[in-house]
């Protein structure tokens, strides 16, 4: 399998990118709106050039500012997926998908189910339906690296769940290296087994789902997967347990060693209602159903109990928190940490 | 006391619209009407008009190819670049739109004309341009390519920036992203302007005038010729701007319908682009 390696330096307006990446196969960058993500895309594209660095697929170099180095986007085999999908309205779904290669183009268009639509034009087309266009076309360019701007972020939550999936098989069958950029952790978690949470034109922490909710790197990354983060001060130990005070004196146990002030990073299934009146004690400010749980809101914090709750909101309850899921995480954030589980994907370098 | 104040001034309103589009309309309907439709066509039939209508439709099309074909490259640079000047340059485009006829008259004379900034390099290559055919065509770009290379930096402005972006990384090279993306989707901002440009041209006459002179069947374009037949036979001065009203009213009127279809055709997406995918 190819191998995609960027290692750049990117100023935006309120900071600069600062990135270092090796991809093999699906993964996904996810941050907040405004943390770079775009921009990580166009600079591998050839879209915006890097004030240095060095952008490569094996060992062919697409870009490298030391040996002046940068190649034109067309001259990139990459295949982009951009978010709002960026099809020409004067041509026809056939005309499209052939402006990035004339080869394949009846393969494409029968392989993602557009064979009926080759004479609709853009404009005629759903959202499901443009995505997969867009695809088409961007695979029709025969693409040794596949780019992906917000695949998902244009389409109904109907819609979604069924491209999502159907992406994802994609994905693993193409056996691409494949950037794929979000701002929905979920789509991330769903889209590829690796993720790297990015924030301010960093990358805090690049490994999979479940090691980014156990272990999270720091705060940001354990509020962007889903934690609560509260403050406290370590103020003992006993056996197994760090004894954490929160503010209003109240006391929660982790069993994570820790000192001095931390972060507490507390996912919703680590919480639970207990009648035990040794444990925190919160308002139930809302009640909110999902599908087979029930996700309650206690002002700092949250709790996700599975099936339907009795609970409404006003009522006081005492909760349990269970000490090991209890993240401690210490302040100030610490520098991004490489992950110990590495798969095709490491940081080549610790970002600074 | 309200109703009555609101059907006064709605009655203001009207008044004040239907006094204004009058006074535009009369000048127009009187032009058409002040003689008999059979002798109208008649004066047109004079040897001045012939010759007029020649040099115009000459120069105009030697004039408008030119706009075309050197202010559209102008036009996307202007665009899509930034670069230090770029505000001086879009103003010495737009300037030429604002100018006096007579202003512009004599810059083409100073920059062009015998005795002009470029008159001694066109005397030695043995070019002489004023009171030519030439003249006439200087004339009528410098006044019309404004109009087209304004008009064509907003077509170019409101393209889709992503489009192009996607042509790129799809393979194509700046030149092919051009031809097959960028000229397509602009072509309805481009004809616009290109019409507009174009009636401008055909309506040229200050610039021409002092710049080409008003020779029969060589400079004498057919607003010069309007000017030459006032003194001498007035039905004929009226029967041209008459044909001048109509051409240039079918000029704007076949503008409108094809924007009319495009931003039809733009409407269409609207209405069959919520229904979710299959």
């Amino acid at each position: 399998m190819a191998l995609l390696t960027a290692g750049f330096t990117l100023p935006r307006r309120h900071f600069a990118l600062v990135l270092e990446l090796a991809v093999a196969g699906p993964l996904a960058l996810a941050g907040p709106s405004g943390s770079g993500k775009s921009s990580v895309l166009e600079a591998i594209a050839g879209l915006t050039r890097p004030t240095s660095g060095r952008i490569a697929l094996d060992l062919e170099p697409w870009f490298d500012s030391e040996r002046g180095v940068d190649l034109a986007p067309e001259r990139r085999r990459v295949g982009f997926v951009f978010q709002d999908y960026a099809l020409f309205p004067h041509m026809s779904v056939r005309e499209n998908v052939a402006f990035g290669g004339r080869a394949r183009v009846d393969e494409l268009l029968e392989r993602l189910r557009i064979a009926d639509l080759a004479a609709a034009r853009p404009e005629q087309l759903s959202g499901g339906e443009r995505q997969r266009v867009a695809l088409a076309r961007a695979l029709a360019r025969e693409p040794a690296v596949l780019l992906f701007d917000e695949p998902l972020a244009a389409l109904d939550s109907h819609t979604k769940a069924a491209v999502r999936s159907e992406l994802r098989e994609l994905l693993a069958e193409l056996a691409l290296p494949a950037l794929i950029v979000t701002h929905d952790y979920a789509d991330a978690v769903a889209l590829a087994p690796m993720i790297g949470v990015l924030s301010a034109g960093r990358v805090r922490q690049l490994a999979p789902a479940t090691e980014l909710a156990s272990h999270p790197a720091d705060a940001f990354v354990a509020a962007f997967t889903g934690a609560c983060v509260l403050t406290g001060t370590v103020t003992g130990r006993n056996g197994e347990l760090t004894e954490v005070t929160l503010p209003g004196g109240e006391r929660l146990h982790s069993t994570d060693h820790a000192t001095g002030e931390v972060d507490i990073a507390i996912h919703p299934w680590a919480v639970i209602p207990t009648g035990d009146e040794t444990g925190l004690r919160r308002q139930v400010t809302a009640v909110i159903p999902t599908p087979g749980r029930t996700r309650i809101e206690l002002g700092d914090l949250t709790a996700e109990l599975p099936g339907a709750s009795p609970l409404t909101p006003g009522t006081h309850i005492n909760l349990h928190v269970e000490p090991t899921r209890v993240r401690l995480l210490p302040r100030p954030l610490p520098q991004v940490e490489r992950s110990d589980e590495v798969n095709f994907f490491q940081p080549l370098r610790r970002s600074p | 006391m309200k109703p009555l104040r609101s059907a006064l001034a709605a009655l203001a309103f009207f008044g004040a619209s239907a006094l204004a589009l009058a006074f535009l309309a009369l000048p127009l309907v009187a032009l058409l009407t002040h003689l008999p439709p059979a002798r109208l066509v008649d004066q047109l039939g004079n040897p001045a008009v012939g010759d007029a209508v020649l040099v115009s439709l000459e120069t105009s099309a030697i004039a408008q190819a030119a706009v075309l074909g050197l202010g559209t490259p102008l036009a996307y640079l202007l665009a899509t670049r930034r670069f230090p000047g770029r505000s001086l340059a879009i103003t010495a485009v737009e300037l030429p739109i604002v100018l006096p006829p007579a202003v512009a008259g004599i810059g083409l004379i100073v920059a062009f004309g015998r005795v002009g900034l470029l008159g001694g390099t066109f005397s030695a290559l043995g070019i002489d341009v004023s009171f030519d055919k030439a003249a006439v065509v200087l004339a009528v770009a410098f006044v019309s390519g404004p109009i087209y290379v304004r008009t064509a930096i907003a077509a170019f402005a409101g393209l889709d920036e992503r489009l192009v972006m996607a042509s790129r990384t799809l393979g194509a090279g700046p030149a092919r992203t051009f031809f097959r993306v960028v000229l397509p989707l602009a072509a309805a901002g481009l004809s616009a302007g290109g019409a507009l440009a174009l009636a401008r041209g055909l309506g040229e006459f200050g610039a021409t005038l002092m710049f080409a002179g008003s020779l029969q069947g060589v400079t004498q374009t057919l607003p010069l010729a309007i000017y030459a037949q006032f003194d001498v036979n007035l039905d004929v001065a009226i029967a041209i701007s008459a044909l001048f009203v109509v051409v240039i009213a079918a000029i704007l009127l076949s503008l409108k319908l094809t924007s009319r279809w495009h931003s039809s055709q733009r409407a269409s997406r609207f209405r069959v682009a919520i229904s979710p995918s299959s």
